[in-house]
């Protein structure tokens, strides 16, 4: 599914360069739950947006599904992104001028689908991610958990294979946190979606399948 | 509070294209301010310089009219008075005519003076001289100017044609080309001495005019009054009078103070936005400063300080760019249609002026930066620390009433204002209308943004409906869409301003029927018979003519009241009637009637049946109304009565003007009229130039306010620039996310570039509305000037401004939707 080979990142910070991934080498297979955990400025949501495409490696390969991304033009990344992944950030990352549903529906706007046609697909998601009764609400009228409920039915609206999440619960309260994190679980179980988090907590990171551990840019297992 | 300062500076520095869209606004508004007070002045001088080639210094002339005994008269009995006087300078003028070569003729106006009175009164600069003293027998001066285009030089012997006799005249002097010797006119002048042309007339030791200056503390029309005691037969008067400079100033520059109000209005709009912005990007570290102890006060009066530094330096540059405009705009001026000589363009200004200018400059922006800054103090620190403050403008449902009502309000309330204040409050209430529509501008956008949803989905796909969303409540496209729709207005106001008063100027002279227009001092049916023989005349008419008719009943002075034979009157002079043109002729046959303009009619409620009472020679006079005309000629202050009543209420002997139609080139008529009449003081032009020459002195004007409103339309659109970073500065994360789930870059820039074109084509169609509104305005504010004009909308110039407002929003855009679309995704996203 994900497949990295000899990763490396480097940031240039002036005149010096700093290694941010050394040598990363890693599979993640179809329908796991890969938790990405290490201290802070390891370097794990470099790592877990090179995996997305957001940023290009300073040398490695990786490739999704098979394919390589250092060959992708940006638009073929860009259809990637909404068709093949689903991202979820600390920080919700909605649009505060669109309403839940029109943030939700934004990767089928992007792909050029009608709206109309997903009514049904997002009732399903909305359902899920128990948002069915904030279809109007702007993300300022909704809670810290709400509007991250929000970005994760975004991340899935498009029947993505792959979700990658940086610090999904890391601004939330423990229990809204808990309640997020079961609803990944359910995600990757009922519809044995692929789920890469990024995480702090040892707790969330028991929901998953497998941890990744990073430490000064490497994985250390 | 030094640490701060610090701060701000650095700011100052490193935001370089705002600093200087900010101090360029600020010094374009001064300027302009500048240029329109000191263009009052300049205009004023130039006049003066104008008149003073007839009058010089003086102040009061007593000359002869048709009640005098004789056309001269002694000046001893005003020479009695001499110690009121500083000067008593009596002259003689006489036209002759000057053959320059085989075939061509010029009219010389010869000026009877002492050498000494003339020093005195005009004084005049010798350049060469030859046995110029003692200035007496057949001496002649003459200006540069002339005696370089005429062949003239020092020492020449001329003969000059006077009342069928040559009288040889030698060249003593040739001066500069200023004073009574400054260009333009249609003939040109040459000093004689006084006894030389006394004698010529057999009038020794008269003099055909007196100039007069009062000492000081002797008053003007006290001197009039004693003068006029003893020259009772004659006519004394002032020679110019201030009132009549100041209204010819007022005419030129009213059309800029009509413009300086918007100018300083989309300047404040600019200052404002950009301290928004300003206030917004510091308040990370306001809030820090405060939260650590720094007072409100503090962190206020830091923000002032730099809005005043602003507009201290502002207006600095404001002052010097301000005389760049001056000069430019005298020196347009300066370029007379009437000669083809160009005067030297002198600029006048006043320190107060200048200072005034830069005071202004230091307000604009203190005042401007004021309400952003008051905004940000009232942000609680814990909303500033959290980032808590929204950048979504809030829906204040009161917000779009206030607007319309303002507009109403605006539109209606000229309508209803007259007198004194009249000026001040329509201008007030054109800006009350930009206010009002700025406030209305967001309800106006969700509306337009409502429709074009739907449309767009078709047009441009999903990305269309995303740019239609995103235009919704959001406060830097509303500023956008505001600044180009007071741009584009003011613009379609100054080009349809233009473009009517060329069409009526072109329309008054489109009415003549004939092709020649001239006047005689002595214009009646014989000159006609004299003209008809000259080669190439077919038709002539003569009409009377009296200046500054009072009307008794409503304290008005018609300029001009024609008296005209009706009958054959509308051939030359093919006006619209109100009512059939026989009936009026009949009408007329059977008494005092009259015709007045559709514009006295507006102007002074004037009906049909009723009857003006006109003050005459002969008493009070009751003229009927029995319709109008329609003209502008003369600015529209005109009326038409029947010949012979004019001529006797107002004891009219000759012609006021005298109307030719030709049947050959009306060019080579007229200089065979010249030359027949070359002896005669006469003034005579085809009427294809005079159309021409009267285009070229409004273009001039217009020239000036078109750049005007240019420079108003730059501002504009660099503060449209400035608004399109910021928006995109703001934008940055909500991009990146868009491109984290999956926009491509080309969606980007598809986006951003139908967003642009929206709010452009948006402020272009409110642009188009406001500028309609604000020549519904200008009309009052022309009414309230005492001028009116007919206005003619075109609709391709409002289409224009509707692509213009587009291209504008499209251009301005490019560059941050370039950027938009490389942006750093993880860079943007992340939020530390
Ligand atoms: N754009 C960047 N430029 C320079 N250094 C960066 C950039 N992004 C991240 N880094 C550095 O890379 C390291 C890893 O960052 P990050 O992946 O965000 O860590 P983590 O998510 O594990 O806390 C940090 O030391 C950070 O300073
Ligand atoms: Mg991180």
């Amino acid at each position: 599914m994900i497949e990295t080979t000899n990763l490396y990142k480097n940031f240039k910070l002036g005149e010096l360069e700093v290694e941010v991934l050394k040598d990363i080498n890693l599979i993640i297979e179809e329908g796991e739950f890969v938790s990405i955990m290490g201290p802070s400025g390891s370097g794990k949501s470099t790592l877990l947006y090179l995996l997305g495409g957001l940023d290009k490696p300073s040398s490695g390969s990786i490739k999704v599904n098979g394919k390589e991304l250092a060959v992708m033009k940006d638009k073929e990344e860009s259809i990637m992104r909404r068709r093949e992944l689903g991202f979820v950030f600390q920080f919700y990352n909605l649009i505060p001028n669109l309403n839940v549903e029109e943030n939700v529906l934004l990767p089928i706007l992007l792909d050029g689908k009608a709206m109309k046609e997903h009514q049904g697909d997002l009732d399903e998601i909305l359902e899920i991610v128990g948002l069915s009764d904030r279809r109007k609400h702007t993300p300022r009228e909704l809670s810290g958990g709400q509007q991250q409920r929000v970005a994760i039915a975004r991340a899935l609206i498009n029947k993505p294979e792959v979700i990658l999440a940086d610090e999904p619960i890391g601004n939330l309260d423990s229990k809204t946190g808990m309640e997020i994190m079961e609803l990944f679980k359910r995600i990757n179980q009922e519809q044995n979606k692929t789920v890469v988090q990024v995480t702090h907590s040892e707790r969330s990171a028991e929901y998953g399948t497998r941890i990744i551990r990073l430490k000064d840019g490497k994985v250390c297992e | 509070m030094g640490i701060l300062l610090k701060f701000t500076l650095k700011n100052i520095r490193e935001k370089k294209f705002r600093t200087f869209l900010i101090l360029f606004s600020i010094a374009l508004s001064s300027a302009l301010f500048f240029a329109s007070l000191a263009i009052s002045s300049t205009v004023e001088k130039m006049q003066i310089e104008r008149l003073k080639k007839y009058f010089g210094t003086a102040e009061i002339m007593i000359y002869a009219n048709h009640r005098s005994p004789s056309d001269f008269f002694y000046a001893y009995q005003a020479e009695q008075l001499k110690d009121k006087f500083e000067y008593v300078v009596g002259t003689m003028d006489m036209s002759s005519s000057y053959n320059y070569s085989k075939h061509q003729k010029v009219n010389i106006d010869l000026q009877g003076y002492e050498l000494d009175d003339l020093q005195k009164m005009n004084p005049i600069i010798i350049e060469e001289k030859a046995e110029l003293e003692p200035f007496v027998g057949n001496k002649l001066i003459v200006g540069r100017a002339d005696a370089n285009k005429y062949g003239l030089a020092l020492g020449d012997k001329i003969d000059l044609e006077v009342n069928n006799e040559k009288y040889r005249f030698i060249v003593s002097a040739i001066a500069v080309s200023q004073g009574l010797f400054r260009p333009g006119g249609q003939n040109i002048r040459a000093v004689v001495p006084r006894k030389k042309l006394a004698k010529l007339y057999d009038a020794r030791g008269r003099v055909s005019q007196i100039y007069l200056k009062t000492k000081e503390g002797i008053g003007v029309d006290e001197a009039i009054k004693s003068l006029s005691e003893k020259y009772h037969r004659y006519t004394v008067r002032k020679t110019v009078t201030r009132a009549q400079i100041k209204e010819y100033s007022k005419s030129t520059t009213a059309p800029f103070m009509m413009m300086l109000p918007l100018v300083i209005f989309i300047s404040i709009f600019i200052i404002y936005t950009s301290f928004k912005v300003i206030t917004m990007e510091r308040l990370p570290m306001i809030g820090t400063f405060r939260s650590i102890g720094a007072t409100k006060k503090m962190t206020n009066l830091l923000l002032l300080l730099e809005s005043f530094m602003y507009g201290i330096i502002g207006g600095i540059l404001g002052c010097g760019i301000g005389f760049i405009i001056l000069y430019g705009m005298t020196n347009v001026l300066a370029k007379n249609p009437w000669s083809s000589t160009k005067l030297n363009a002198e600029m006048a200004f006043t320190s107060t002026q200048l200072l005034s200018s830069f005071l202004m400059a230091v307000i604009i922006s203190v005042i401007s930066s004021l309400i952003p800054i008051i905004k940000v103090s009232k942000i609680p620190v814990k909303d500033i620390v959290l980032n808590n403050i929204d950048n979504k403008s809030k829906k204040r449902s009161w917000k779009p009433i206030l607007g319309v009502g303002l507009i109403i309000i605006s539109l209606i309330i000229p309508r209803f204002v007259a007198g004194k204040q009249a000026m001040l409050i329509d201008v007030s209430c054109m800006l009350l209308v930009g206010v009002g529509i700025i406030i209305s501008i967001p309800r106006i956008t969700n509306l337009f943004v409502m429709v074009f949803e739907r449309i767009y989905t078709y047009i441009f796909g999903n990305e269309g409906i995303l740019a239609a969303k995103n235009l919704r409540d959001n406060k830097n496209i509303m500023n956008n869409i505001s600044l180009l729709t007071i741009g584009i207005a003011s613009l379609l106001m100054i080009n349809t301003l233009s473009q009517s008063v060329a069409i009526e100027i072109s329309s008054v002279y489109g009415d003549a029927q004939f092709d020649i227009f001239m006047w005689h001092p002595r214009g009646d049916r014989q000159l006609e018979q004299r003209l008809r023989v000259v080669d190439g005349v077919e038709e002539t008419y003569g009409s009377y003519k009296k200046w500054n008719v009072q009307l008794l009943e409503r304290d008005y002075k018609i300029k001009t009241i024609y008296g005209v034979d009706f009958k054959e009157y509308f051939d030359y002079w093919n006006f619209d009637v109100s009512s059939d043109k026989e009936e009026i002729i009949k009408a007329m046959e059977e008494g005092r009637k009259i015709l007045v303009t559709n514009i006295l009619k507006e102007k002074l409620g004037i009906k049909v049946g009723e009857f003006l009472t006109l003050k005459t020679k002969r008493g009070r006079k009751r003229y009927q109304v029995i319709g109008f005309i329609d003209t502008v000629m003369r600015d529209g202050d005109i009326a038409l009565v029947p010949q012979n009543y004019l001529k006797v209420d107002m004891g009219l002997q000759y012609y006021g003007d005298i109307y030719l139609k030709t049947s050959k080139d009306p060019e080579k008529v007229k200089q065979a009229i010249k030359d027949k009449f070359a002896r005669d003081y006469i003034w005579i032009d085809t009427v294809k130039s005079i159309k021409t020459r009267n285009m070229e002195s409004n273009n001039q004007l217009f020239i000036i306010l078109k750049g005007f409103s240019l420079i108003a339309m730059i501002i504009g659109v660099f503060g449209v620039f400035n608004n399109f970073i910021v928006s995109f500065i703001s934008r940055k994360r909500s991009l990146a996310v868009l491109r984290s789930i999956g926009m491509s870059k080309g969606q980007v820039i598809k986006m951003i570039l139908i967003e642009t074109m929206t709010s452009g084509l948006i402020g272009g169609l409110v642009g188009i509305f406001g500028g309609w509104m604000f020549i519904e305005i200008v009309k009052f504010v022309l009414k309230a000037n005492n001028t009116s004009l007919k206005m003619h909308y075109s609709p391709t110039m409002f289409i224009t401004a509707v692509m213009l407002g587009v291209v504008i929003s499209v251009v301005a855009s490019i560059s941050p939707a370039l950027r938009s679309s490389k942006l750093n995704i993880i860079e943007a996203i992340k939020y530390e």
